[in-house]
C-alpha cells in the first residue's frame, strides 16, 4: 500500500518533467542547422514548394503556436506525423519500440545474472583464476567496442560455423509472424506460433550476446567490488564465525547485501541502451527503435525527435522508479 | 581435559610497515562452566586470541603452536570440521553488534539460520526456538522484535540479539569480545549476569574479553591479563583482583577510578608494537620495580601461588621470600 502511494507520487512527477523536456526538445531540434522540408522535397523544387511544405507541416506558425498545437496534439494522444513517411509517428514508434525492449531486456537479465554469479564467485576466490578474469573483463570489456564485438560474433557465428542466422532482422519473414507487440518472441507465444518462436530466439542470440558483453563490464566491476566490501564487513564474518553452512553464508549473507547496491546501475544502463543500442540495432538489421531516431535525427525529422526523447524520458522516469522499489525491497534501510 | 586448551599461541601479522607479533606464546585454558576474563589495553592481541579461537585469522596472519578445543587443534581444521566447531564448537559475540547483523535480513531470520545450522532443526520449528531466545536475553515483545531488522533496534537491544545469535549456535564455548562497552551500567551488569548464567547452569565455558578489569572481575572465575601479546598473569580473579601479582596488572588496577573520589593512576607509556616475540619483559620500559635483569631476559610465566601464575621474576622473588 505504501508502495503504492509512492509509485502514484513518482508518476505524478512525471507531467511536469515530460512538459519541460517536450519544450526543451521542441526548442532544440529548431535551432539545430538543417531544414526539414528541404530533405522531402526534390533538388528541384520552389520557393513556392517549400512554402507549401512548410505550412503543411505545421512549421508556419510562431514557435510557442507551434508548441501549444503540439501539446495539444500530445495530450490527446496524436504524436505527430513524420515528415519523411508520412506516417503516424505513434504507430511508427510502437511498431519499434517493442523489438528495442525485447533485445536490450534480455541483454540486460542476462548480464545481470552472469554479472551477480561470477562477480561473487570472483569475490570469494579473491585473486584466484575467476578473480583475475573478472578483472579483465572488468577494464577490457569497457574498451572494446560493441561493433568490432557483433562484427567479430557475426563473423564467427554466422560467417563460419552458420550457428546462428543471417543478421537480416527479427524474425525469418516465412514463419509468418504477426507482430503484435514489436517483441517477436512475445508476439510467437501470443499467436502460438512456435516456428516463429525459434527463428526470433536464434536471430535475438547475436545482438542480444554483444549487448550484454558491452553491458558487463559495469555491472561486473560493481558486484564484484560489492560483494569484497561485504565479505570484509562484520556482518559476513560473522556468518561464517557461527558456522552457518556456505549456502546460507552466500546466499544470505553475500549475494543478498551485494545486489541491493545494483538496482541504481542497472536502471541507468537500461535507460543508455534504448537510444544506444543503436549500432548494434544496425549492424544486425533490427529495426528498432535507435535506428528509427538517429535516421530522423539525420534527416531533421522533428516529431520523430520529439516522439524519441519524450519516450525516452518516460521510460528513464519508470527505470528509476522500478530501480528504487526493488531497492526498498533489497535493502529495508532505504525508506520510499 | 580443558575444553580450550591454548598452547604456544604465536600469531604474526604481516603488514606494509613490517610484521607485528600480536600474540608471542600465550597459554590459557578454559574450563566447562566457568567464566574466564581476558583483560588488558586495546592492541594487547585479545581479539586475535578470540579470532585463533574461531579458527577466523587475517589472511595476513600466520600461526604457530596449537589451539586445541577438546583436543582437535583449532588452526588445523577445514572444510566442513572448521565449520561446525564454529558456532557449535566456539561462538562469538562481536564487538560492535550493529554492524554483525546482517542489514537485510530480519533478526528473526539470522537466529533460524544458526539454530537450524547447528540444531538440525527445521524452520518453523526453529522459528519458536528463536522467539523463545529473545525472552531469554531479555527483549520485550520478542514476537514482535523478531521481525524488525537490525537498523531498527538499539545499540543494547543489538547487544542482546547479537548473544542470542550466538547462545542459537549452541556453543560448548561462548567468547564475548568488549560485551559491555557502550552500554550503561545497569545493562552491562545485566548482560555480565547473563553470562554468568551460562556458565553456571548450562555449562558452557566463557570467555569475556575486555579492557575493564574491574567492570567484569566480579562474574569472573578467573583472570588473564594480556600484555603486548604476552600473557603476564593468570589467576583466580577475587586473588588477581586482590592481589595482582604483576605490576602490570597492578597498574590496570591502580588505573581505576574508585567511587570514594580517587581518580586513578595513570600509567606512564603505552603499548610496544612488537616485531617480533619479545627477547626481554616487554612491560619493562614501563616497569616502576624494574631490574637490570628484566631488560635481558623473557621473564617466564611461573606458577606463584595455587592456579596462579605470573610473569615476573621481581615478584616470584619476594613471594620465595615470603
Amino acid at each position: 500500500m505504501r508502495l503504492a502511494r509512492y509509485a502514484g507520487r513518482r508518476l505524478l512527477l512525471l507531467l511536469p518533467v515530460l512538459v519541460g523536456v517536450s519544450i526543451l526538445t521542441f526548442l532544440l531540434v529548431r535551432v539545430l542547422p538543417g531544414d526539414p522540408v528541404r530533405t522531402v522535397l526534390p533538388q528541384s523544387a520552389t520557393e513556392a514548394d517549400v512554402a507549401a511544405a512548410r505550412e503543411r507541416f505545421g512549421l508556419d506558425a510562431p514557435l510557442p503556436v507551434q508548441y501549444l498545437i503540439y501539446l495539444r496534439n500530445v495530450a490527446t494522444g496524436d504524436l505527430g506525423t513524420s515528415f519523411q513517411s508520412g506516417q503516424d509517428v505513434g504507430v511508427e514508434m510502437g511498431e519499434r519500440i517493442g523489438a528495442t525492449i525485447e533485445l536490450i531486456g534480455y541483454a540486460m537479465i542476462i548480464a545481470l545474472l552472469v554479472a551477480t554469479v561470477i562477480g561473487v564467485a570472483a569475490a570469494l576466490r579473491r585473486g584466484g583464476l575467476l578473480d583475475k578474469g573478472a578483472r579483465l573483463v572488468g577494464i577490457a570489456g569497457n574498451a572494446i567496442p560493441e561493433f568490432v564485438l557483433g562484427l567479430i560474433l557475426i563473423i564467427v557465428f554466422y560467417g563460419s560455423l552458420s550457428w546462428a542466422p543471417a543478421p537480416d532482422g527479427r524474425v525469418d519473414g516465412s514463419t509468418g509472424l504477426v507482430p503484435i507487440t514489436g517483441a517477436s518472441t512475445f508476439d510467437a507465444v501470443l499467436g502460438g506460433n512456435l516456428p516463429a518462436l525459434g527463428s526470433a530466439l536464434a536471430h535475438l542470440a547475436l545482438p542480444v550476446t554483444t549487448l550484454a558483453l558491452v553491458v558487463l563490464a559495469p555491472l561486473l566491476n560493481t558486484v564484484r567490488s560489492g560483494a569484497v566490501s561485504v565479505m570484509d564487513s562484520d556482518a559476513y564474518i560473522c556468518a561464517v564465525a557461527h558456522g552457518l553452512p556456505r549456502r546460507t553464508v552466500i546466499k544470505r549473507y553475500l549475494a543478498r547485501p551485494t545486489l541491493a547496491g545494483l538496482p541504481t546501475l542497472t536502471a541507468l544502463i537500461f535507460g543508455n541502451l534504448i537510444g544506444g543500442a543503436v549500432l548494434v540495432e544496425t549492424m544486425f538489421s533490427w529495426q528498432g527503435l535507435g535506428q528509427w531516431a538517429l535516421k530522423g535525427l539525420v534527416t531533421r525529422d522533428y516529431p520523430v525527435i520529439q516522439t524519441f526523447v519524450l519516450v525516452t524520458a518516460v521510460a528513464y522516469l519508470l527505470l528509476f522508479l522500478i530501480a528504487d522499489v526493488v531497492q526498498a525491497w533489497l535493502d529495508p534501510r532505504v525508506k520510499i | 581435559m580443558s575444553l580450550l586448551s591454548i598452547r604456544d599461541l604465536s600469531v604474526t601479522i604481516a603488514g606494509s610497515t613490517g610484521d607485528v607479533a600480536a600474540l608471542s606464546g600465550v597459554r590459557l585454558d578454559i574450563e566447562p562452566g566457568t567464566v574466564v576474563g581476558l583483560v588488558g589495553e586495546s592492541g594487547g592481541g585479545k581479539s586475535m586470541l578470540a579470532r585463533s579461537v574461531v579458527g577466523l585469522l587475517p589472511h595476513t596472519a600466520s600461526a604457530t603452536g596449537q589451539v586445541l578445543f577438546e583436543g582437535d587443534d583449532v588452526l588445523a581444521m577445514t572444510g566442513d570440521r572448521l565449520r561446525r566447531h564454529r558456532g557449535a564448537g566456539a561462538a562469538m559475540c562481536f564487538q560492535q553488534p550493529l554492524l554483525a547483523l546482517n542489514p537485510v535480513r530480519r533478526v528473526g531470520d539470522q537466529l533460524v539460520d544458526r539454530l537450524v545450522a547447528h540444531g538440525g532443526a527445521a524452520r518453523r520449528a526453529a522459528r519458536a526456538r528463536a522467539v523463545e531466545l529473545l525472552g531469554q536475553v531479555g527483549i520485550r515483545e520478542p514476537e514482535r522484535r523478531f521481525r524488525a531488522y537490525p537498523h531498527e533496534m538499539s545499540g543494547g537491544m543489538a547487544q542482546r540479539v547479537m548473544i542470542a545469535l550466538a547462545l542459537a549456535c549452541g556453543p560448548r564455548l561462548l567468547l564475548a569480545d568488549e560485551p559491555t562497552t557502550g552500554l550503561d551500567v545497569t545493562l552491562a551488569g545485566e548482560m555480565l549476569a547473563l553470562f554468568r548464567r551460562e556458565a553456571t547452569e548450562n555449562g558452557r565455558a566463557v570467555l569475556l574479553i575486555s579492557h575493564d578489569i574491574a567492570g567484569i572481575a566480579a562474574v569472573c572465575d578467573r583472570l588473564a591479563v594480556l600484555y603486548a601479546g604476552t600473557l603476564v598473569e593468570h589467576g583466580p580473579a577475587a586473588e588477581v583482583l586482590d592481589a595482582p601479582r604483576h605490576p602490570y596488572t597492578r597498574g590496570l588496577l591502580a588505573a581505576v577510578p574508585s567511587l570514594h573520589g580517587d581518580p586513578g593512576q595513570p600509567m606512564r607509556g603505552g603499548q610496544p608494537m612488537l616485531g617480533a616475540a619479545p627477547q626481554s619483559c616487554p612491560f619493562e620500559p614501563r616497569c616502576p620495580s624494574g631490574e637490570a635483569e628484566c631488560g635481558r631476559r623473557r621473564p617466564a610465566l611461573v606458577e606463584i601461588g595455587p592456579a596462579h601464575l605470573a610473569a615476573c621474576p621481581v615478584t616470584a622473588r619476594e613471594e620465595a621470600r615470603g
